[in-house]
């Protein structure tokens, strides 16, 4: 994955709408790709991308709801902004619960430009995460997340496989805690939870 | 499309250069009628006549513009000259070998663009003779700059420039382009222009590297040539301007930048980059240019399913207005988009993009108010499409209709229609629209009620050669301070409403000849009262 890339994509059935949004990423010196369905955006990415994706929430073929749910499925990095009209801002909180990042009331174009820059800082976080993780080796990993959910030393001792004695639990909690920056369970905890998309981008 | 825009930069090009020669080609003919100069010739030693002459020629020389003018003799030697108080004076200088003194002395006007002998500034020379008795006794001779054309076409990005007889490029918007000739040239060719040194000294005439490729019936060809570090296609087009023995030539940027050849430095990259983006947008455009005719050619067959899906659909008139609202929110959006892309490069950006940009605002306009001009079609539908309807019909279709929002929210309807024919004329399907918007919000004001206490009355009667029905609900009835706005437009007690409902109600009753109005019932519940022609 390359460190530095972060990609912009647009999903939208509407032809002049790809063009204006890529005329005003472009006037913003951002590149970006358009797909003209869900099924064209899902069919290219790889999944492993950083980035931010601009999806159209009603679409003609799949939604741009589908969309979302099958990124989230691919466990995909992607941070993504719903773009949608006022009738279906409900369908966008939904998702906001489910957790995409954020949306825009079309046709707020201030609107976009004011939450892409916050939508991008996640997606660079995102990719600093991911960096992070990597330093961690799979026991690692998998002790993390079951510290993560809340299981005492002694319990994760047990359920590992094979178990270890939870005094090396400890070191390893020791490990994860600077390798990731972070000093208490609780901190780690969260951080897990913002980046579920990260266990199955372990290696 | 390109070879009109093409035609036309042609065109704009040829009236400037015809126009520079027009409005300076008359000076020397004048200035030859006046009587200190042929005076001047007839005692070319006459240094007061000289001194005369000299004023002259400098006053018509600043109130014409021209650079420079001046007499000369008919040996070439210069007598007078606008000039001839600054320290390149031409005065006392041989202009013999200048092929336009040539021309002037052999009785016909001489013009001739070259490099300046005295001034090493290239310009064009405009040469008439000064006649006596049917004899030619000296030529007088205007400079004209060509530093407006050059510094106009230094602006353009698309290579323009002007050959002359023999293909050698003299004034060129593309610099290194300068004296090099298209062909190889001839011996005599050669000879000829070290002899007037025509463009100066030691000139080699290179050849240009150019490709020139398949040719039109319009005159338009493709020119491939390095421009900088990479090669370049251009769409061309030469014009002839045989008065002048010239030929102009206007390019407009072919396809894309031709790969570079060596590996580019990473600015060059970056603007490859910036240019591929402008492409893709561009192809985006003819993509989209195609997919409108196809859309044209659709639409009208799309017209008649939409006839058909109008008696069968089942949407109801906050449904269409919701389909509107986002029909409408597409083209907005683009427009925003566009407006703001156009506002943050202004600056920056080429005029060609911003036109681009402009011309998507406009488009996108359009599309917005095609929209809107539907949509008023669609409730203010042509009188011509009008049927005789029986009302009972309309409302028994339009409780049918609702079948499926009964069963998820029972609620007792019930019908008092006049027996018998009661007609009017009208559009069905819209009709039908208004009285499923109606059972709609009274079914709606019912929700938290409890089932037994839901009701919804449905009654047709004649009053005063009218129909009047009326349609009312158990409901809570509509608050006084909101009964006088609830069909005006965006009007909505529901949260996710649009507040178009009623209003569109209103529009097609209206449009019907009929009236829509509400009231409370004094113990709660609405009731809306719809009247329409009778037909008889």
């Amino acid at each position: 994955m390359n460190k530095s890339a972060l990609t912009l994509y647009v999903v939208d059935d509407d032809e002049a709408l790809r063009r204006s949004m890529m005329m005003l990423l472009f006037s913003q010196n951002l590149a970006v790709q358009c797909f003209d369905s869900g099924e064209a955006f899902l069919s290219a990415i790889e999944g492993k991308e950083f980035g931010v994706v601009i999806l159209d929430l009603r679409m003609k073929r799949m939604s741009g709801l589908e969309v979302f749910k099958q990124l989230t499925s691919k466990k995909s990095a992607l941070v993504t902004l719903f773009m949608s009209g006022h009738g279906d801002i409900p369908s966008a909180l939904d998702a906001i619960h489910n957790g995409a990042f954020d949306w825009i009331v079309k046709p707020d174009t201030e609107q976009l430009l004011n939450k892409l820059p916050l939508a991008m800082q996640e997606a660079r976080e995102r990719q600093a995460a991911y960096g992070l993780w990597q330093e961690l080796t799979p026991r690692e990993c998998e002790v993390a997340n079951l510290v993560g959910l809340g299981q005492p030393n002694k319990e994760i001792a047990r359920i590992l496989n094979p178990p270890c004695s939870p005094r090396s639990v400890e070191t390893h909690r020791a490990n994860i805690f600077s390798k990731l920056h972070i000093s208490n369970d609780n901190e780690l905890g969260r951080w897990l939870s913002r980046h579920q998309w990260l266990t199955s981008h372990s290696s | 499309m390109k070879t009109a825009s093409l035609l036309q930069s042609a065109e704009i090009n040829v009236l400037v250069l015809r126009g520079l020669v027009s409005r300076n080609d008359y000076l020397p003919y004048a200035a030859g009628r006046y009587p200190p100069i042929k005076a001047l010739l007839a005692k070319p030693s006459d240094k007061g006549l000289i001194e005369d002459v000299n004023k002259d020629l400098a006053a018509l020389q600043e109130k014409s513009g021209a650079s420079v003018l001046y007499l000369l003799d008919t040996k070439g030697l210069t007598l007078a000259s606008s000039n001839w108080s600054s320290s390149g004076s031409f005065v006392g200088q041989s202009y013999l070998k200048r092929p336009y003194f040539e021309d002037a002395l052999g009785g016909k006007r001489g013009i001739f663009y070259g490099v300046g002998l005295t001034t090493g500034t290239p310009g064009l020379f405009i040469a008439d003779p000064v006649i006596v008795a049917g004899r030619v006794v000296g030529v007088l001779v205007v400079k004209v700059s060509v530093d407006s054309i050059e510094k106009t076409w230094s602006k353009i990005s698309d290579p323009t420039f002007l050959q002359d007889k023999r293909g050698i490029i003299f004034l060129s918007s593309v610099p290194e382009w300068l004296y090099k000739a298209e062909a190889p040239l001839s011996v005599e060719d050669l000879n000829w222009l070290e002899l007037h040194s025509q463009y100066g000294e030691d000139r080699r005439y290179k050849n240009l590297d150019w490709k020139i490729k398949a040719v039109n019936q319009d005159g338009v060809f493709k020119l491939n040539t390095a421009l900088g570090e990479n090669r370049k296609e251009f769409l061309a087009l030469t014009t002839n301007i045989p008065e002048l023995g010239w030929k102009l030539t206007v390019t407009s940027n072919y396809s894309e930048i031709i790969k570079a050849r060596t590996e580019a430095q990473a600015i060059v990259a970056l603007i490859g980059f910036l240019v591929g983006m402008g492409v893709l947008y561009l192809r985006l455009r003819e993509k989209r240019k195609k997919e409108q005719e196809r859309a044209i050619a659709e639409r009208s067959q799309r017209e008649k399913e939409r006839q058909l899906q109008r008696t069968a659909r089942l949407a109801s008139v906050g449904e269409m207005a919701s389909t509107i609202a986002h029909e409408l929110n597409q083209p907005l959006m683009a427009l925003s988009n566009f407006a703001v892309a156009t506002k943050s490069m202004h600056r920056t950006s080429s005029p060609e993009m911003l036109d681009l940009a402009l011309e998507e605002i406009v488009e996108q306009s359009k599309r917005a108010s095609e929209i809107v001009r539907r949509v008023r079609a669609f409730i203010n539908p042509q009188r011509a499409s009008y049927e005789y309807l029986n009302i009972n019909q309309v409302i028994t279709h339009a409780v049918e209709m609702l079948q499926a929002e009964l069963q998820r929210t029972p609620c007792p309807i019930n019908l008092s229609l006049i027996p018998g024919l009661a007609q009017v004329r009208g559009d069905k399907v819209l009709l039908e629209q208004v009285i499923v918007n109606l059972i709609q919000n009274a079914i709606h004001a019912q929700l938290n009620m409890v089932e037994t206490d839901r009701r919804i009355d449905i009654a047709t009667c004649f009053k005063d050669n009218m129909l009047e029905l009326e349609i009312s609900d158990n409901g809570s009835g509509i608050s006084i301070e909101k009964i006088d706005e609830i069909f005006a437009p965006f009007f909505t007690t529901k949260p996710e409403g649009l507040g178009l409902g009623l209003n569109i109600c209103r529009t097609i009753i209206e449009a019907h000849g009929g009236n829509i109005s509400v009231r409370n019932k004094p113990n709660g519940g609405a009731i809306f009262t719809i009247t329409l022609p009778l037909v008889l």
